[in-house]
Protein backbone atom coordinates (compact mmCIF):
# COMPACT_ATOMS: atom_id res chain seq x y z
CA UNK A 1 0.00 0.00 0.00
CA UNK A 2 1.32 3.39 -0.94
CA UNK A 3 2.48 5.52 1.96
CA UNK A 4 1.95 8.68 -0.05
CA UNK A 5 -0.34 11.21 1.55
CA UNK A 6 -2.90 13.37 -0.15
CA UNK A 7 -2.00 16.95 0.67
CA UNK A 8 -4.71 18.62 -1.33
CA UNK A 9 -8.19 17.54 -2.29
CA UNK A 10 -7.26 18.07 -5.94
CA UNK A 11 -4.76 15.22 -5.71
CA UNK A 12 -7.54 12.64 -5.41
CA UNK A 13 -7.41 10.57 -8.56
CA UNK A 14 -11.11 10.51 -9.42
CA UNK A 15 -14.13 11.61 -7.43
CA UNK A 16 -17.25 9.51 -7.96
CA UNK A 17 -20.47 10.57 -6.26
CA UNK A 18 -22.72 7.61 -5.46
CA UNK A 19 -25.78 9.66 -4.61
CA UNK A 20 -26.87 12.72 -6.56
CA UNK A 21 -30.63 13.17 -6.53
CA UNK A 22 -32.83 14.21 -9.36
CA UNK A 23 -36.03 16.18 -8.85
CA UNK A 24 -38.43 14.42 -11.19
CA UNK A 25 -42.12 15.32 -11.18
CA UNK A 26 -44.85 12.72 -11.62
CA UNK A 27 -46.11 14.65 -14.63
CA UNK A 28 -42.78 14.11 -16.41
CA UNK A 29 -43.21 10.35 -16.09
CA UNK A 30 -46.77 10.20 -17.43
CA UNK A 31 -45.75 10.08 -21.12
CA UNK A 32 -43.62 7.03 -20.31
CA UNK A 33 -46.34 5.12 -18.48
CA UNK A 34 -47.47 1.80 -19.84
CA UNK A 35 -51.13 1.35 -20.67
CA UNK A 36 -53.69 1.60 -19.28
CA UNK A 37 -52.06 4.13 -16.94
CA UNK A 38 -50.95 6.62 -19.56
CA UNK A 39 -54.53 6.66 -20.84
CA UNK A 40 -55.92 7.13 -17.33
CA UNK A 41 -53.46 9.84 -16.29
CA UNK A 42 -54.07 11.95 -19.39
CA UNK A 43 -57.83 11.89 -19.64
CA UNK A 44 -59.76 15.11 -19.02
CA UNK A 45 -60.31 16.01 -15.39
CA UNK A 46 -57.26 14.17 -14.10
CA UNK A 47 -54.93 16.82 -12.77
CA UNK A 48 -51.19 16.64 -12.81
CA UNK A 49 -51.68 15.61 -9.24
CA UNK A 50 -49.50 13.81 -6.90
CA UNK A 51 -50.10 10.16 -6.21
CA UNK A 52 -47.15 9.90 -3.86
CA UNK A 53 -48.20 10.10 -0.21
CA UNK A 54 -45.03 11.62 1.17
CA UNK A 55 -45.04 12.67 4.80
CA UNK A 56 -44.96 16.41 5.31
CA UNK A 57 -42.96 17.39 8.37
CA UNK A 58 -42.94 20.92 9.75
CA UNK A 59 -40.25 22.92 7.96
CA UNK A 60 -38.66 19.74 6.62
CA UNK A 61 -36.63 21.57 4.03
CA UNK A 62 -37.98 19.57 1.12
CA UNK A 63 -39.18 21.23 -2.08
CA UNK A 64 -36.68 24.03 -2.00
CA UNK A 65 -37.22 25.29 1.52
CA UNK A 66 -33.67 24.39 2.34
CA UNK A 67 -30.59 22.96 0.77
CA UNK A 68 -28.62 24.03 -2.30
CA UNK A 69 -30.18 24.63 -5.71
CA UNK A 70 -31.68 21.56 -7.34
CA UNK A 71 -30.38 20.18 -10.62
CA UNK A 72 -33.34 19.78 -12.94
CA UNK A 73 -31.58 19.19 -16.27
CA UNK A 74 -28.44 17.49 -17.53
CA UNK A 75 -26.81 20.91 -17.88
CA UNK A 76 -27.67 21.68 -14.25
CA UNK A 77 -26.07 18.38 -13.23
CA UNK A 78 -22.91 19.22 -15.16
CA UNK A 79 -22.76 22.63 -13.50
CA UNK A 80 -23.07 21.16 -10.03
CA UNK A 81 -20.52 18.45 -10.82
CA UNK A 82 -18.07 21.20 -11.66
CA UNK A 83 -18.89 23.20 -8.54
CA UNK A 84 -18.56 20.16 -6.31
CA UNK A 85 -15.44 18.84 -8.06
CA UNK A 86 -17.17 15.58 -8.95
CA UNK A 87 -15.72 13.67 -11.90
CA UNK A 88 -18.41 11.04 -12.26
CA UNK A 89 -21.92 11.03 -10.87
CA UNK A 90 -24.59 8.43 -10.07
CA UNK A 91 -28.00 9.97 -10.57
CA UNK A 92 -30.67 8.58 -8.29
CA UNK A 93 -34.40 9.24 -7.92
CA UNK A 94 -35.79 12.18 -6.01
CA UNK A 95 -39.56 11.85 -5.88
CA UNK A 96 -39.27 8.15 -6.58
CA UNK A 97 -37.41 7.53 -3.38
CA UNK A 98 -41.00 7.60 -2.11
CA UNK A 99 -42.38 5.22 -4.73
CA UNK A 100 -43.66 2.90 -2.01
CA UNK A 101 -46.08 5.57 -0.78
CA UNK A 102 -48.11 5.22 -3.98
CA UNK A 103 -51.22 3.43 -2.78
CA UNK A 104 -52.07 1.53 -5.95
CA UNK A 105 -49.55 -1.30 -6.32
CA UNK A 106 -49.94 -1.66 -10.06
CA UNK A 107 -49.54 2.06 -10.63
CA UNK A 108 -46.43 2.06 -8.44
CA UNK A 109 -44.92 -0.67 -10.60
CA UNK A 110 -45.80 1.30 -13.71
CA UNK A 111 -44.22 4.44 -12.28
CA UNK A 112 -41.00 2.58 -11.60
CA UNK A 113 -40.84 1.42 -15.18
CA UNK A 114 -41.71 4.91 -16.43
CA UNK A 115 -39.01 6.44 -14.26
CA UNK A 116 -36.42 4.07 -15.69
CA UNK A 117 -37.36 4.97 -19.22
CA UNK A 118 -37.48 8.69 -18.44
CA UNK A 119 -34.15 8.82 -16.65
CA UNK A 120 -32.25 6.84 -19.27
CA UNK A 121 -33.75 8.88 -22.09
CA UNK A 122 -33.48 12.37 -20.63
CA UNK A 123 -30.85 12.50 -17.89
CA UNK A 124 -28.19 9.81 -18.16
CA UNK A 125 -25.22 10.19 -20.49
CA UNK A 126 -22.20 7.99 -20.02
CA UNK A 127 -20.15 10.21 -22.32
CA UNK A 128 -20.61 13.01 -19.76
CA UNK A 129 -19.87 10.70 -16.80
CA UNK A 130 -23.53 10.95 -15.80
CA UNK A 131 -24.59 7.46 -14.85
CA UNK A 132 -27.59 6.32 -12.86
CA UNK A 133 -29.65 3.63 -11.21
CA UNK A 134 -32.93 2.07 -12.21
CA UNK A 135 -35.73 2.06 -9.70
CA UNK A 136 -37.25 -1.27 -8.73
CA UNK A 137 -40.66 -1.55 -7.10
CA UNK A 138 -40.84 -4.13 -4.30
CA UNK A 139 -44.58 -4.65 -4.82
CA UNK A 140 -44.01 -7.02 -7.73
CA UNK A 141 -40.69 -8.92 -7.72
CA UNK A 142 -41.43 -10.48 -11.12
CA UNK A 143 -41.76 -7.03 -12.69
CA UNK A 144 -38.58 -5.98 -10.91
CA UNK A 145 -36.81 -8.87 -12.63
CA UNK A 146 -38.18 -7.66 -15.97
CA UNK A 147 -36.80 -4.18 -15.34
CA UNK A 148 -33.38 -5.56 -14.45
CA UNK A 149 -33.29 -7.68 -17.62
CA UNK A 150 -34.51 -4.74 -19.70
CA UNK A 151 -31.75 -2.36 -18.60
CA UNK A 152 -28.92 -4.77 -17.85
CA UNK A 153 -26.94 -3.89 -20.98
CA UNK A 154 -27.48 -0.13 -20.87
CA UNK A 155 -24.09 1.53 -20.54
CA UNK A 156 -25.39 4.34 -18.40
CA UNK A 157 -27.17 2.10 -15.88
CA UNK A 158 -24.79 1.11 -13.10
CA UNK A 159 -27.08 -0.31 -10.43
CA UNK A 160 -30.62 -0.94 -9.27
CA UNK A 161 -32.26 0.79 -6.36
CA UNK A 162 -34.66 -0.34 -3.68
CA UNK A 163 -35.43 1.35 -0.40
CA UNK A 164 -35.68 -0.01 3.12
CA UNK A 165 -39.27 1.10 3.64
CA UNK A 166 -42.31 -0.42 2.06
CA UNK A 167 -41.41 -4.07 1.68
CA UNK A 168 -44.30 -5.45 3.76
CA UNK A 169 -41.96 -8.33 4.40
CA UNK A 170 -38.32 -7.25 4.62
CA UNK A 171 -35.57 -8.35 2.31
CA UNK A 172 -34.58 -11.91 3.09
CA UNK A 173 -38.07 -13.15 2.27
CA UNK A 174 -37.85 -15.80 -0.49
CA UNK A 175 -40.14 -13.77 -2.77
CA UNK A 176 -37.18 -11.51 -3.55
CA UNK A 177 -34.81 -14.33 -4.51
CA UNK A 178 -35.52 -13.92 -8.25
CA UNK A 179 -34.50 -10.25 -7.92
CA UNK A 180 -31.11 -11.13 -6.43
CA UNK A 181 -30.60 -13.76 -9.10
CA UNK A 182 -31.41 -11.31 -11.88
CA UNK A 183 -29.09 -8.67 -10.42
CA UNK A 184 -26.29 -11.19 -10.10
CA UNK A 185 -26.84 -12.31 -13.68
CA UNK A 186 -26.89 -8.72 -14.92
CA UNK A 187 -23.81 -7.72 -12.93
CA UNK A 188 -25.73 -4.88 -11.30
CA UNK A 189 -25.28 -4.03 -7.62
CA UNK A 190 -28.31 -3.50 -5.40
CA UNK A 191 -28.41 -0.03 -3.86
CA UNK A 192 -30.57 0.38 -0.76
CA UNK A 193 -31.61 3.98 -0.16
CA UNK A 194 -34.10 4.95 2.50
CA UNK A 195 -36.83 7.55 2.10
CA UNK A 196 -37.69 9.29 5.32
CA UNK A 197 -40.84 10.76 3.81
CA UNK A 198 -42.17 7.23 3.33
CA UNK A 199 -41.63 5.83 6.79
CA UNK A 200 -44.89 6.87 8.36
CA UNK A 201 -47.07 5.32 5.70
CA UNK A 202 -45.54 1.97 4.96
CA UNK A 203 -43.70 -0.93 6.53
CA UNK A 204 -42.13 -0.98 9.03
CA UNK A 205 -44.86 1.31 10.35
CA UNK A 206 -43.29 1.96 13.73
CA UNK A 207 -42.67 5.53 12.68
CA UNK A 208 -46.31 6.48 13.02
CA UNK A 209 -46.07 9.01 15.84
CA UNK A 210 -42.68 10.38 14.86
CA UNK A 211 -43.28 14.10 14.93
CA UNK A 212 -40.31 15.70 13.30
CA UNK A 213 -37.93 15.49 10.40
CA UNK A 214 -35.04 15.16 12.80
CA UNK A 215 -36.57 12.00 14.25
CA UNK A 216 -37.17 10.55 10.82
CA UNK A 217 -33.70 11.30 9.54
CA UNK A 218 -31.63 10.58 12.64
CA UNK A 219 -33.28 7.25 13.37
CA UNK A 220 -35.09 6.27 10.21
CA UNK A 221 -32.11 5.94 7.91
CA UNK A 222 -29.81 3.70 9.95
CA UNK A 223 -32.59 1.65 11.49
CA UNK A 224 -33.88 0.69 8.06
CA UNK A 225 -30.45 -0.39 6.93
CA UNK A 226 -29.85 -2.32 10.14
CA UNK A 227 -33.08 -4.18 9.57
CA UNK A 228 -32.22 -5.22 6.05
CA UNK A 229 -28.58 -6.00 6.81
CA UNK A 230 -29.77 -8.35 9.54
CA UNK A 231 -32.40 -9.99 7.36
CA UNK A 232 -30.15 -10.35 4.33
CA UNK A 233 -27.42 -12.02 6.35
CA UNK A 234 -29.51 -14.29 8.54
CA UNK A 235 -31.42 -15.48 5.46
CA UNK A 236 -28.19 -16.30 3.69
CA UNK A 237 -28.49 -13.99 0.71
CA UNK A 238 -24.74 -13.29 0.27
CA UNK A 239 -24.00 -17.03 0.59
CA UNK A 240 -26.65 -18.00 -1.97
CA UNK A 241 -25.87 -15.08 -4.31
CA UNK A 242 -22.13 -14.62 -3.78
CA UNK A 243 -21.59 -12.30 -6.73
CA UNK A 244 -24.26 -9.81 -5.68
CA UNK A 245 -22.89 -6.57 -4.27
CA UNK A 246 -25.16 -4.60 -1.96
CA UNK A 247 -24.67 -0.88 -1.25
CA UNK A 248 -26.27 0.59 1.85
CA UNK A 249 -26.68 4.30 1.67
CA UNK A 250 -27.12 7.51 3.61
CA UNK A 251 -26.87 6.23 7.16
CA UNK A 252 -23.47 7.51 8.23
CA UNK A 253 -20.73 5.33 9.63
CA UNK A 254 -20.90 4.41 13.30
CA UNK A 255 -23.62 1.80 13.05
CA UNK A 256 -21.62 -0.35 10.65
CA UNK A 257 -18.90 -1.76 12.94
CA UNK A 258 -21.49 -2.06 15.69
CA UNK A 259 -23.92 -4.16 13.65
CA UNK A 260 -21.09 -6.20 12.16
CA UNK A 261 -19.91 -7.22 15.61
CA UNK A 262 -23.38 -7.65 17.00
CA UNK A 263 -24.34 -10.03 14.20
CA UNK A 264 -21.15 -12.03 14.74
CA UNK A 265 -21.94 -12.18 18.45
CA UNK A 266 -25.35 -13.71 17.89
CA UNK A 267 -24.11 -16.01 15.16
CA UNK A 268 -21.91 -17.59 17.81
CA UNK A 269 -24.95 -18.87 19.71
CA UNK A 270 -27.71 -18.83 17.10
CA UNK A 271 -26.05 -20.50 14.14
CA UNK A 272 -29.16 -22.59 13.59
CA UNK A 273 -31.14 -19.41 12.90
CA UNK A 274 -28.85 -18.74 9.92
CA UNK A 275 -28.29 -22.24 8.49
CA UNK A 276 -27.29 -21.03 5.03
CA UNK A 277 -24.22 -19.19 6.30
CA UNK A 278 -20.87 -20.97 6.23
CA UNK A 279 -18.92 -18.08 7.68
CA UNK A 280 -19.57 -15.39 10.30
CA UNK A 281 -21.62 -12.40 9.12
CA UNK A 282 -18.57 -10.13 9.22
CA UNK A 283 -16.99 -12.13 6.39
CA UNK A 284 -19.96 -11.52 4.14
CA UNK A 285 -20.16 -7.86 5.13
CA UNK A 286 -16.54 -7.46 4.15
CA UNK A 287 -17.01 -9.28 0.85
CA UNK A 288 -20.46 -8.28 -0.42
CA UNK A 289 -21.52 -5.10 1.35
CA UNK A 290 -20.54 -1.51 0.72
CA UNK A 291 -21.59 1.67 2.47
CA UNK A 292 -21.81 5.25 1.31
CA UNK A 293 -20.33 7.82 3.62
CA UNK A 294 -22.92 10.59 3.81
CA UNK A 295 -23.92 12.13 6.16
CA UNK A 296 -20.68 11.80 8.07
CA UNK A 297 -21.34 12.16 11.75
CA UNK A 298 -18.69 13.32 14.17
CA UNK A 299 -16.51 15.35 11.82
CA UNK A 300 -15.67 17.72 14.64
CA UNK A 301 -13.62 14.82 15.98
CA UNK A 302 -11.53 13.47 13.07
CA UNK A 303 -10.13 10.75 15.34
CA UNK A 304 -13.66 9.32 15.63
CA UNK A 305 -14.15 9.29 11.87
CA UNK A 306 -10.74 7.76 11.28
CA UNK A 307 -11.26 5.02 13.86
CA UNK A 308 -14.68 4.08 12.50
CA UNK A 309 -13.30 3.89 8.97
CA UNK A 310 -10.38 1.75 10.19
CA UNK A 311 -12.92 -0.67 11.64
CA UNK A 312 -15.14 -0.69 8.57
CA UNK A 313 -12.22 -0.80 6.15
CA UNK A 314 -11.60 1.81 3.44
CA UNK A 315 -12.34 -0.79 0.77
CA UNK A 316 -15.96 -0.98 1.91
CA UNK A 317 -16.78 2.72 1.70
CA UNK A 318 -17.82 4.97 -1.15
CA UNK A 319 -18.21 8.74 -1.17
CA UNK A 320 -21.67 10.16 -1.65
CA UNK A 321 -22.84 13.76 -1.54
CA UNK A 322 -26.65 13.32 -1.43
CA UNK A 323 -26.90 16.59 -3.32
CA UNK A 324 -29.27 18.56 -3.09
CA UNK A 325 -30.74 17.30 0.15
CA UNK A 326 -30.28 19.45 3.22
CA UNK A 327 -27.95 16.99 4.93
CA UNK A 328 -25.69 16.65 1.90
CA UNK A 329 -21.92 16.45 2.35
CA UNK A 330 -19.85 18.90 0.38
CA UNK A 331 -17.23 16.95 -1.50
CA UNK A 332 -14.22 17.74 0.66
CA UNK A 333 -15.91 17.32 4.05
CA UNK A 334 -14.94 13.64 4.11
CA UNK A 335 -11.43 14.38 2.85
CA UNK A 336 -10.77 16.80 5.71
CA UNK A 337 -11.55 14.04 8.20
CA UNK A 338 -9.46 11.45 6.33
CA UNK A 339 -6.32 13.24 5.26
CA UNK A 340 -4.32 12.91 8.47
CA UNK A 341 -5.19 9.27 8.97
CA UNK A 342 -5.18 7.58 5.56
CA UNK A 343 -2.79 7.39 2.65
CA UNK A 344 -3.47 8.09 -1.02
CA UNK A 345 -4.54 4.55 -1.85
CA UNK A 346 -7.23 4.54 0.82
CA UNK A 347 -8.52 8.02 -0.01
CA UNK A 348 -8.59 7.28 -3.73
CA UNK A 349 -10.46 4.04 -3.02
CA UNK A 350 -13.14 5.73 -0.94
CA UNK A 351 -13.56 8.64 -3.32
CA UNK A 352 -13.78 6.65 -6.52
CA UNK A 353 -11.77 3.44 -6.72
CA UNK A 354 -14.31 1.28 -4.91
CA UNK A 355 -17.16 2.70 -6.97
CA UNK A 356 -15.30 1.82 -10.15
CA UNK A 357 -15.14 -1.80 -8.96
CA UNK A 358 -18.67 -2.11 -7.61
CA UNK A 359 -20.85 -0.18 -10.03
CA UNK A 360 -21.52 -1.60 -13.45
CA UNK A 361 -19.45 0.76 -15.60
CA UNK B 1 -21.69 47.40 17.35
CA UNK B 2 -21.96 51.00 16.36
CA UNK B 3 -19.50 53.62 17.50
CA UNK B 4 -18.53 57.01 16.26
CA UNK B 5 -14.81 56.59 16.87
CA UNK B 6 -12.40 58.01 14.44
CA UNK B 7 -11.83 55.77 11.45
CA UNK B 8 -8.63 53.89 11.15
CA UNK B 9 -6.85 52.77 8.05
CA UNK B 10 -8.26 49.28 8.65
CA UNK B 11 -11.85 50.29 8.12
CA UNK B 12 -13.67 49.70 4.89
CA UNK B 13 -16.72 51.62 3.82
CA UNK B 14 -19.51 49.15 2.97
CA UNK B 15 -22.67 51.22 2.66
CA UNK B 16 -25.22 53.70 3.86
CA UNK B 17 -26.81 53.00 7.22
CA UNK B 18 -30.17 54.30 6.03
CA UNK B 19 -30.33 51.46 3.48
CA UNK B 20 -30.64 48.91 6.24
CA UNK B 21 -33.71 48.50 8.39
CA UNK B 22 -33.87 46.02 11.24
CA UNK B 23 -33.86 42.57 9.68
CA UNK B 24 -32.06 43.69 6.52
CA UNK B 25 -28.53 42.77 5.53
CA UNK B 26 -25.98 43.79 2.95
CA UNK B 27 -23.54 41.41 1.22
CA UNK B 28 -20.20 43.04 0.45
CA UNK B 29 -16.65 42.06 -0.33
CA UNK B 30 -13.78 43.28 1.81
CA UNK B 31 -10.23 42.26 0.91
CA UNK B 32 -11.66 39.47 -1.29
CA UNK B 33 -13.68 38.12 1.64
CA UNK B 34 -17.46 38.05 1.33
CA UNK B 35 -19.05 39.55 4.40
CA UNK B 36 -22.65 40.32 5.29
CA UNK B 37 -23.59 43.32 7.40
CA UNK B 38 -26.76 42.79 9.40
CA UNK B 39 -29.01 45.31 11.09
CA UNK B 40 -30.66 44.20 14.32
CA UNK B 41 -32.43 46.08 17.07
CA UNK B 42 -29.03 46.29 18.78
CA UNK B 43 -27.12 47.78 15.87
CA UNK B 44 -24.96 46.55 13.01
CA UNK B 45 -23.06 43.28 12.91
CA UNK B 46 -21.00 41.47 10.30
CA UNK B 47 -20.36 37.80 9.57
CA UNK B 48 -18.24 35.97 7.03
CA UNK B 49 -20.26 34.52 4.17
CA UNK B 50 -18.58 31.12 4.49
CA UNK B 51 -20.26 28.69 6.85
CA UNK B 52 -17.86 27.08 9.29
CA UNK B 53 -19.70 23.79 8.70
CA UNK B 54 -18.90 22.96 5.10
CA UNK B 55 -18.26 26.30 3.46
CA UNK B 56 -21.78 27.09 2.34
CA UNK B 57 -22.96 30.63 1.51
CA UNK B 58 -24.31 31.29 5.01
CA UNK B 59 -25.27 34.90 4.45
CA UNK B 60 -27.44 34.06 1.47
CA UNK B 61 -29.72 32.32 3.94
CA UNK B 62 -32.77 33.92 5.52
CA UNK B 63 -32.69 36.02 8.68
CA UNK B 64 -35.35 34.82 11.07
CA UNK B 65 -36.15 34.14 14.68
CA UNK B 66 -36.07 30.64 16.08
CA UNK B 67 -38.35 28.20 17.83
CA UNK B 68 -37.41 27.58 21.42
CA UNK B 69 -39.11 26.98 24.74
CA UNK B 70 -39.88 29.42 27.53
CA UNK B 71 -38.49 27.28 30.32
CA UNK B 72 -41.95 26.27 31.51
CA UNK B 73 -42.56 23.66 28.84
CA UNK B 74 -44.23 25.93 26.32
CA UNK B 75 -42.96 26.58 22.84
CA UNK B 76 -42.24 30.11 21.82
CA UNK B 77 -40.65 32.01 18.95
CA UNK B 78 -37.77 34.20 19.89
CA UNK B 79 -34.88 36.30 18.58
CA UNK B 80 -36.74 37.81 15.66
CA UNK B 81 -34.26 39.03 13.02
CA UNK B 82 -31.37 37.73 15.07
CA UNK B 83 -30.75 34.34 13.44
CA UNK B 84 -29.23 33.60 10.04
CA UNK B 85 -29.79 30.12 8.61
CA UNK B 86 -27.30 28.56 6.27
CA UNK B 87 -29.14 27.69 3.04
CA UNK B 88 -27.24 24.40 2.72
CA UNK B 89 -27.89 22.66 6.04
CA UNK B 90 -29.99 25.10 8.12
CA UNK B 91 -27.24 25.71 10.66
CA UNK B 92 -28.47 28.63 12.79
CA UNK B 93 -26.10 31.40 13.88
CA UNK B 94 -26.74 34.42 16.05
CA UNK B 95 -25.99 37.36 13.74
CA UNK B 96 -24.68 39.45 16.64
CA UNK B 97 -22.23 36.94 18.10
CA UNK B 98 -21.67 34.45 15.27
CA UNK B 99 -22.39 31.63 17.70
CA UNK B 100 -24.22 28.50 16.52
CA UNK B 101 -27.52 28.20 18.38
CA UNK B 102 -27.16 24.56 19.39
CA UNK B 103 -23.44 23.84 18.98
CA UNK B 104 -21.66 26.76 20.67
CA UNK B 105 -18.26 25.35 19.78
CA UNK B 106 -18.99 26.46 16.21
CA UNK B 107 -18.56 30.18 15.63
CA UNK B 108 -18.76 32.19 12.46
CA UNK B 109 -16.01 34.79 12.02
CA UNK B 110 -17.43 38.17 12.98
CA UNK B 111 -16.26 41.66 12.13
CA UNK B 112 -16.82 44.92 13.93
CA UNK B 113 -19.07 47.40 12.20
CA UNK B 114 -18.86 51.11 12.87
CA UNK B 115 -21.25 53.84 11.88
CA UNK B 116 -20.00 57.33 11.20
CA UNK B 117 -22.12 60.12 9.82
CA UNK B 118 -24.68 57.65 8.55
CA UNK B 119 -22.15 55.51 6.74
CA UNK B 120 -21.15 51.97 7.68
CA UNK B 121 -17.60 50.71 7.95
CA UNK B 122 -16.38 47.19 8.56
CA UNK B 123 -13.35 47.18 10.76
CA UNK B 124 -10.79 44.74 9.45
Amino acid sequence: MSAQSVNRFQEIERVVDLDFHLVEEESALVPYLEEPFEEMMTRPGVGEGNNYNETKFLLDGIDGDMGPDVAASPDDVKTVMSELNIDRVTLNPGLNLNLVTVTNDRYAVALASAYNEWVTETMLDSSQDMYGTIRLCPRDPARAVEEIERWADADEVVGAMLGPPGFRSPLGNPRFDPVYEALEEAGLPLLLHNSVLSLQHVFPGQFDGFNTFMEARAFGHPSGQMMHLTRLLVNGIPERFPDLDIVMMESGLGWIPYMTRRLDYYYSSRREDAPWLTQPPSEYISRNFYFTTQPIEGTDDPSYVQQIIEWIGPDSLMFASDYPHSDFDFTDALYRALRDGFDQDAIDAIYGGNASDVLAY
Amino acid sequence: MTTTDELSAEEHHVGDATDLDVGDHLLVEVNDIEIAVYCTKDGYFALANYCVHQGGPLCEGPVTGSLTNDGDGSLCYDDENQVVRCPWHNWEFDVETGEHLSRPQYNQPTYEVRERDGELYVRW
